[in-house]
């Protein structure tokens, strides 16, 4: 007696298909609302705090460095001439603490030479931090780490330009004076406080 | 007389047309993928000022909406949009050496905190600057010049950000 075929070898195979018109419309609106909210272009803000001008008092105790910090400064100054950078420390106009780093043939400022000066500045005339203490920071209302250096303005940096030297410059100048990357290649700062002044 | 139906339509089946979206849900999961990882509020805060070349730098700030400013290579101008821009100064005044202190940007930036005041809002003693990448120092000089004057504690540039990671 032969078997009666299996009802289930006469099932047609209907193709399913997934609806996904809601989906597609799901993503006709997500679409335009993120086209028009999208960044193409990556902005961001090089904060500048101009420096406060203080009416200095000479008291009985000493000058700036009363709370237990030093008294010496740095005077790390960058005159951005048209033809060169001019890179003086403790006041000099020649000498040792005086450099003059002319335009390369194609014009441009040397950063590099510049970068290299400041990290020798940085680690053989200011050298390692003396000590530290801890800061609340009025701004931020957190407590800070605060290193105290041979000299008080030991992360400070007064840039001046002739009238003419355009925005980008004195940016790319900051941005090479703020930090710089060591030899395993980690950024450690190098002089993050600016101060705009005339050129001198 | 009527031709006889050929064999071939006689047994044509009328099957539903389906349009075939399968590739095109593709293209809009990519570019919705691509969206979302891009997307960002910040950019929906702060655009870039039309006629501004604006510099670029490695810092990586988020810019904030607060009392901005435009530079251009024409003078200093309020931040709004361009078909609206008020002048503020002019060139004559930002490249007149004797001026230390820029007197209608001052006047702007007492009336703005002045009115701020009286309708009750936050002091924000911060500024944004949009300046052309080509601005002349003696310009930024006179302009941070006039804000600190002004009472401002905090002058940021705007800037597109640059990978400091680039040689």
């Amino acid at each position: 007696m032969a078997f009666r075929p299996s009802l289930k070898k006469k099932r047609q195979f209907v193709e399913a298909e997934a609806n996904i018109t809601p989906v597609m419309n799901l993503m006709c609106v997500l679409i335009p609302m993120l086209l028009t909210t999208a960044k193409f272009v990556d902005l961001a803000l090089l904060e500048y705090m101009p420096p406060v001008i203080q009416e200095t008092e000479e008291t009985e105790s000493g000058g700036p460095g009363q709370g237990g910090g030093s008294t010496e400064l740095l005077e790390l100054r960058v005159n951005i001439a048209y033809d060169a950078l001019e890179i003086s420390i403790l006041n000099a106009v020649e000498g040792d603490n005086y450099t003059h780093l002319p335009v390369l043939p194609n014009g441009a400022y040397d950063f590099q030479a510049f970068q290299e000066k400041l990290v020798d500045i940085k680690e053989r005339i200011v050298g390692p931090a003396l000590s530290q203490s801890e800061e609340i920071n009025p701004d931020t209302g957190q407590l800070e780490i605060v290193h105290i250096f041979k000299y008080e303005d030991a992360d400070q940096i007064r840039v001046s330009a002739e009238g003419d030297i355009p925005l980008q410059v004195v940016i790319k100048l900051l941005d090479t004076a703020r930090e710089y990357q060591d030899s395993r290649s980690v950024f450690q700062p190098l002089f993050p406080s600016p101060a705009l002044g005339q050129f001198q | 007389m009527a031709f006889a139906p050929s064999k071939g339509k006689k047994h044509l089946r009328h099957d539903e047309a389906k349009l075939r979206i399968t590739s095109l849900m593709d293209v809009m999961t990519i570019t919705l993928l691509f969206l979302l990882k891009t997307y960002s509020v910040s950019g929906a805060l702060m655009k870039p000022a039309e006629g501004v070349d604006l510099p670029t730098s490695t810092v990586t700030q988020e810019p904030q909406k607060v009392l901005g400013l435009i530079v251009t290579p024409d003078g200093v101008f309020e931040d709004i949009a361009a078909e609206n821009r008020v002048m503020i100064e002019g060139v004559l005044t930002l490249n007149d050496d004797n001026v230390i202190t820029l007197d209608n940007l001052y006047a702007y930036l007492s009336t703005v905190q002045a009115r701020n005041r009286e309708l009750g809002r936050e002091e924000k003693r911060v500024l944004t600057i949009q300046g052309d990448r080509g601005t002349p120092y003696r310009w930024i000089l006179k302009i941070i010049n006039t804000c600190s004057t002004a009472g401002f504690e905090e002058v940021d540039f705007v800037v597109y950000k640059e990978s400091k990671y680039r040689g």
